[in-house]
């Protein structure tokens, strides 16, 4: 059921930088920056309108997992395999603190929209609650049983959803840290590779290893839609969601090279973007893929109609995908 | 609005424990309209701004030389106000990047200034109470009265000695001023105008100490010498004329043992609990009633020997702080007890053993065919996942419009007296942003 206001994506602009495995993008919450972060230990800030590569954040001794905006724009926080949370001030390119409690992997970090507190998740199976302006641990909550792969707050800041390898997705309560709800699919026992709240905070999208998506209502721990399509049984690809008055969209990488957009209320797939099917050879051409590549990263725009995404094996080129007239070849 | 999600598994009760403690050095603490700050005012005039989240001191705002008296915070907390005995109220914008913070306003007065509080809708308006016994309006947006000074009126039987304002308030839409004087009189002013509404006198009452709007302008709470708290309509102080017999409270609350004098009361942000500090030497006890059932006492609640200097009740929680002359605030609220059974997913608490009945179909097998289809009409549903929420700063309204929903509000009159107050109030509406300051080691 296509309706008229079916999205029409179409790449627009790569961005090369980094030299290993894209792990994870995030749009500034001014939407006019984008942060991605690699295996190659470093986390790139980019400029979404022209593509100029802004800053490199070098300090991590191991890949980064994941990135966070502050709700002001100006500092990015990192998690990383080198089991270290770092904060940088993304403008200046400098780092500003290094949050230091974990003892394996730093999987997810996430502000809250305050940017008071930090959330981290981890292959410890913890749940880390830091208080940024200190750099201090507020609260540690063992939180799984296996590897934390995504730690969110609902947009007030009094609740935090949790997911892990363990299958299960948990909501805890901000202030006294106490666990609220377990969410779990009852027939498997898949991995949960990410989850994240909708933006009135009343469900929960759940993206598990057995290639399926699924958005909860978490009160009553009833599933209640389900997204299939893509191939994922591998790796945490984060399903994002892009709502707001013209777009209604759930947007997912894949294993199959391909990035996936699903319809909210019809879960019919609407598009699907082909991308990261070629290899950036050192002279700067490109070579078709003979395996198709995992698009692990993916982010939507806070507000506008952009997909970013990067893919982990040879591709390693950032896509971004607009659904929007071409103001600049407009102009020009 | 964050109250069913904050713990929708729960609900909620008047808090009896104390759940946390800061070690502010402060005489007087003020809740922000959000619930996500305390600002802490010091009797060496500082004052320190504390998240509640993280239990530290984000601002420190030097500008007073001498102790602080009040503490104000502006409709959407973006503008902290703070009285002191060094005869000036100064404002703070907490919007500003600047470190040390610097004074965004300062208003001077000619003596020591005991209480001074924001109008609840424009923060360019502000009621300031000296120690002369003088109340004021002082008005920054260009075309208005820029000092408002407002007398009480000469009343034949008192001519023989002075008579002071002691307390005053705002009515939570900022229309009506109300000041208790030293000899217990309720005189109403509006606001708009300044002129006189009316004058209330309690007889037997004595000074009155302070006085409370509860957050729906319907009741007055009167906190007076004589250690009664009486709770009175404002529609029948503004009907009362002079003439007509003294009005009767609806409610009179006193500790009838103890004999307790009140430190100070206020109402709840529900506005159907009033609480008070008992001021006693060497005891911290908080009292609660119920309001709507009469002035009903409810219980006290104790904490340790420190008297207790403040009160504030949270904005839109079941907690509240209370500030000991020690300096210490102590945030009372309710620690949730652990719910094992949310750790599964499908598990349940019962209070006692119950046999489990065996329902008929438990162990049937659902036709594949039949439990796909009956999964995808139930799927089909729409559901509303909302959009993307701006939470920066706390939504318009705050404390005064607690308990309204936004068509009740809409149908409220819209009178002049808030016309009046929302010109300008610009800065009072937009959304701003508590900017998150980190160190940047290599800056130093």
């Amino acid at each position: 059921m296509l309706t008229s206001t079916s999205p029409h994506y179409e790449h627009r602009i790569t961005l090369f930088g980094h030299t290993q495995a894209v792990t994870s993008l995030k749009f500034s919450t001014d939407g006019l920056l984008l942060a991605s972060t690699s295996s190659d230990h470093t986390i790139i800030i980019w400029n979404i309108h022209t593509g100029v590569h802004l800053k490199t954040l070098q300090g991590h001794t191991e890949g980064v997992n994941d990135v966070a905006w502050s709700n002001d724009s100006e500092y990015v926080a990192s998690a990383s395999d080198d089991y270290s949370v770092r904060i940088w001030n993304a403008q200046r390119g400098t780092q500003v603190k290094t949050l230091n409690g974990h003892n394996n992997p730093v999987f997810c970090v996430n502000y809250n929209s305050q940017s008071n507190l930090l959330a981290s998740g981890s292959f410890d199976e913890t749940v880390k609650i830091w208080d940024v302006i200190r750099g201090t641990i507020l609260r540690s909550i063992s939180a799984h049983s296996d590897p934390v792969t995504s730690v969110q707050f609902s947009y007030d800041g009094t609740i935090i959803v949790t997911s892990s390898f363990d299958g299960l997705a948990r909501v805890w309560d901000t202030t006294s840290g106490q666990c609220l709800k377990t969410v779990v699919e009852p027939q498997s026992h898949d991995p949960c590779a990410s989850v994240c709240f909708t933006p009135n905070a009343q469900f929960i999208l759940c993206s598990t290893l057995d290639s399926t998506i699924r958005l909860w209502d978490y009160h009553t721990s009833r599933c209640v839609k389900t997204y299939k399509g893509h191939k994922n049984d591998l790796y945490a690809i984060p399903a994002c969601l892009a709502v707001d008055k013209d777009r209604n969209w759930i947007v997912s990488g894949s294993e199959d090279h391909k990035i996936y957009l699903w319809d909210v209320q019809s879960r019919e797939i609407v598009q699907v973007l082909e991308g990261h099917t070629g290899e950036l050879t050192p002279q700067g051409d490109f070579e078709t893929l003979t395996s198709p590549d995992v698009v692990l990263a993916v982010a939507t725009h806070p507000s506008r109609k952009i997909i970013a995404s990067g893919a982990i094996h040879a591709d390693l080129g950032i896509r971004l995908w607009f659904d929007e007239p071409d103001v600049k070849l407009n102009g020009v | 609005m964050n109250v069913s999600l904050l713990n929708p598994f729960e609900t909620q009760s008047l808090p009896s424990t104390v759940r946390a403690t800061l070690d502010s050095g402060a005489v007087i603490a003020r809740f922000d309209q959000t619930g996500r700050f305390v600002a802490a005012g010091l009797r060496d005039g500082s004052v320190f701004l504390w998240d509640l989240a993280t239990q530290a001191v984000v601002r420190n705002f030097e500008g007073h030389v001498r102790a602080i008296t009040g503490l104000s915070w502006s409709r959407n907390s973006r503008f902290l106000l703070s009285a002191s005995r060094d005869w000036n109220v100064v404002i703070w914008d907490l919007a500003s990047r600047s470190e040390p913070p610097q004074r965004y306003h300062t208003i001077r007065f000619d003596a020591p200034v005991v209480s001074a509080f924001f109008h609840p809708l424009n923060s360019n308006v502000v009621l300031a109470i000296l120690a002369t016994g003088e109340a004021f309006v002082v008005d920054r947006r260009p075309g208005q009265i820029p000092r408002a000074d407002l007398r009480l009126p000469v009343v034949e039987d008192a001519v023989s000695h002075r008579v002071n304002v002691q307390c005053a308030t705002f009515s939570s839409n900022g229309s009506l001023i109300f000041l208790g004087s030293s000899d217990g009189a309720i005189v109403i002013f509006n606001c708009s105008t300044k002129l006189l509404v009316n004058r209330i006198k309690i007889p037997g009452a004595g000074a009155i100490r302070n006085i409370s709007c509860d957050p729906r302008s319907r009741y007055l709470a009167t906190n007076s010498g004589d250690r009664n708290i009486r709770i009175f309509y404002i529609s029948a102080l503004l009907s009362a004329t002079a003439h007509s017999e003294t009005i009767e409270p609806i409610a009179r609350m006193t500790d009838t043992i103890a004999r307790t004098r009140w430190s100070t009361m206020m109402f709840a942000g529900d506005g159907e609990h009033l609480f008070a500090g008992s001021d006693t030497a060497n005891s911290h006890e908080v009292f609660v009633w119920d309001v709507a059932a009469g002035g009903q006492y409810l219980k006290t609640m104790e904490n340790g020997k420190e008297p207790l200097s403040d009160l504030d009740w949270h904005p839109h929680l079941s907690e509240w702080l209370s500030v000991s002359t020690l300096g210490n605030i102590y945030i009372w609220g309710n620690i949730p007890k652990m719910k094992w059974s949310a750790f599964a997913a499908e598990f349940e608490e019962v209070d006692e053993n119950v046999e489990y009945v065996e329902k008929e179909t438990e162990f049937d097998q659902e036709d594949k065919a039949e439990a796909e289809r009956r999964t995808k009409a139930e799927e089909d549903a729409d559901v509303d996942i909302g959009h993307p929420q701006k939470l920066v700063g706390p939504e318009s309204g705050g404390r005064i419009m607690l308990g309204k929903t936004a068509a009740q509000e809409a149908a409220l009159p819209h009178d002049e007296d808030q016309a009046w107050a929302e010109i300008d109030s610009e800065l009072d509406t937009r959304p701003w942003t508590f900017p998150i300051v980190v160190e940047d080691p290599e800056e130093e």
